[in-house]
């Protein structure tokens, strides 16, 4: 008798409570049919608790929930869901803190520190935003898969009746050509890091000199004022460098088109910095001064040196940025021919 | 008899089993009274599957219960309701077409193979 107790309480242990005393009374009545009718022995009782079984197996069957978190109808939705939502959320997450870093300096530390604080500050952020993300994605699906009505096996609140129609809808993308959505995230990001630096702090370009006390301010390279006289084409940059993003995130691959106004775009970036950096003003003289003297140039050949270096390595770097964009864009231009040509034939 | 083909009898008998009970039925019926039933015409079926599924069944309206206090022990009694009865004899329908069809195809592979 002890051995049936204990066999019960194992099942309805694992049952809701309500139909907790039901199904004890059916399964004792169950298990006294399948006993002789007196004077069962122990060996007796425990053949027939074989033959019913685990416990919990037994209890998981009277349970109707499913035995699992995310069902086969759910969770290609999810995947796409979490693949979609992550890098928007982390985006934000990145863009509010870098803000936030760059407008709360204070003043007394260099650039590098400065990047180096930001870094460690936006690692640390996109880690803890990821995992939150994660979560609660997860738990969100976990309560649709428990607590919606489904129509049928494998259909849920999400999915509509699918129809070729939709086939338009996601034309095929090559690989190639593809511009991923965290990519374009990423250089947005990277706008909103070098305008917040602009407009907060460019005197922090300076030379520094080693002395006792480590790192010492000596003088600003730029001449704040001057450089931020120009907030109008730096303002206009970051609105060409935002539309292109959002050009970018809709046609969501590399174009000929897309090249073209990409090195469009370069070219203009490349026209103000010409005009930034050719500002005789722009440069602060005592700092043209301690660079001259330390090596041993004027301060003209300094000016020179400096404006002339620095518009060539910018201008090698658009060069290569629109170089990639054509790439890109006749990347798998070939491919897609010779598979429309095997259809046509 | 491979593990594959044991797995996939257990699937293929998951699909009937609803049917074989349903049949059993139309007079009240406990559990174990159905599966002495079902074990008589040669039919097994796993009991840790079987007093679940009756619940299931209840559940979704094809069955009713009762609880007689009678006898000698109270013992839970499960009937086909009018609905149930309805469901059945369309799942008996289905099944008697989909057998016939399913033995016209696998004679007819019989015959090629023999050729």
């Amino acid at each position: 008798m002890n051995l049936i107790d204990l066999y019960i309480h194992e099942v309805t242990r694992r049952l809701p409570e309500k139909n907790r005393d039901d199904i004890e009374m059916e399964l004792r009545s169950t298990i006294l049919d399948m006993l002789p009718e007196e004077n069962h022995t122990e060996e007796e009782i425990k053949k027939v608790l074989e033959t019913l079984g685990d416990p919990a197996l037994l209890a998981s069957r009277y349970n109707d929930r499913p035995s699992y978190l995310i069902g086969p109808g759910l969770y290609n939705k999810y995947l796409s869901i979490l693949k979609m939502a992550m890098p928007i959320i982390l985006f934000i997450i990145l863009l509010v803190t870098a803000i936030e870093e760059i407008f709360i300096y204070s003043g007394d530390t260099g650039l590098f520190s400065i990047f180096a604080g930001l870094l460690a500050e936006l690692s640390g952020s996109a880690i803890n935003a990821g995992i939150h993300v994660f979560f609660w994605i997860t738990i969100v699906f976990i309560l649709i898969e428990r607590f919606a009505p489904r129509k049928e096996e494998h259909q849920n609140i999400f999915n509509r009746k699918w129809t070729p129609e939709q086939l338009k809808e996601r034309p095929i993308i090559h690989e190639k050509r593809e511009i991923k959505r965290w990519e374009v995230l990423l250089g947005l990001l990277w706008t909103a890091i070098w305008a917040s630096l602009y407009f907060n702090t460019p005197k922090l370009i300076a030379i520094y000199e080693n002395s006792n006390n480590g790192l010492q301010f000596a003088a600003s390279i730029i001449n704040e004022d001057i450089l931020l006289a120009y907030w109008g084409i730096v303002s206009l940059s970051v609105v060409l460098e935002i539309g292109i993003a959002v050009y970018k995130w809709r046609v969501r691959q590399w174009t000929k088109r897309l090249a073209w106004i990409n090195a469009f775009t370069n070219a203009v970036f490349f026209i103000f910095a010409w005009i930034i950096i050719t500002d005789s003003r722009l440069f602060n003289n005592s700092a043209i001064r301690i660079i001259g003297d330390n090596l041993d140039m004027e301060s003209t050949e300094v000016l020179i040196w400096l404006g002339v270096s620095v518009l060539i390595g910018i201008a090698i770097a658009c060069m290569i940025d629109s170089y990639e964009g054509f790439k890109k864009a006749y990347k798998g231009i070939k491919k897609n021919q010779q598979s429309e040509g095997k259809l046509n034939d | 008899m491979t593990r594959l083909s044991q797995s996939l009898i257990t699937e293929m008998r998951r699909g009937y089993l609803t049917l074989a009970v349903l049949s059993q039925l139309s007079s009240p019926q406990y559990g174990y009274s159905l599966v002495q039933r079902l074990e008589s015409s040669g039919i097994v079926i796993d009991q840790s599957t079987l007093y679940p599924l009756l619940r299931r069944l209840e559940k979704q309206t094809l069955v009713t219960s009762t609880w007689n206090t009678t006898e000698s022990r109270p013992r839970k009694y499960y009937v086909l309701s009018t609905y149930g009865e309805k469901v059945f004899k369309e799942l008996k329908e289905e099944w008697k077409k989909t057998t016939s069809e399913l033995n016209n195809l696998l004679q007819g592979e019989e015959e090629y193979e023999s050729h």
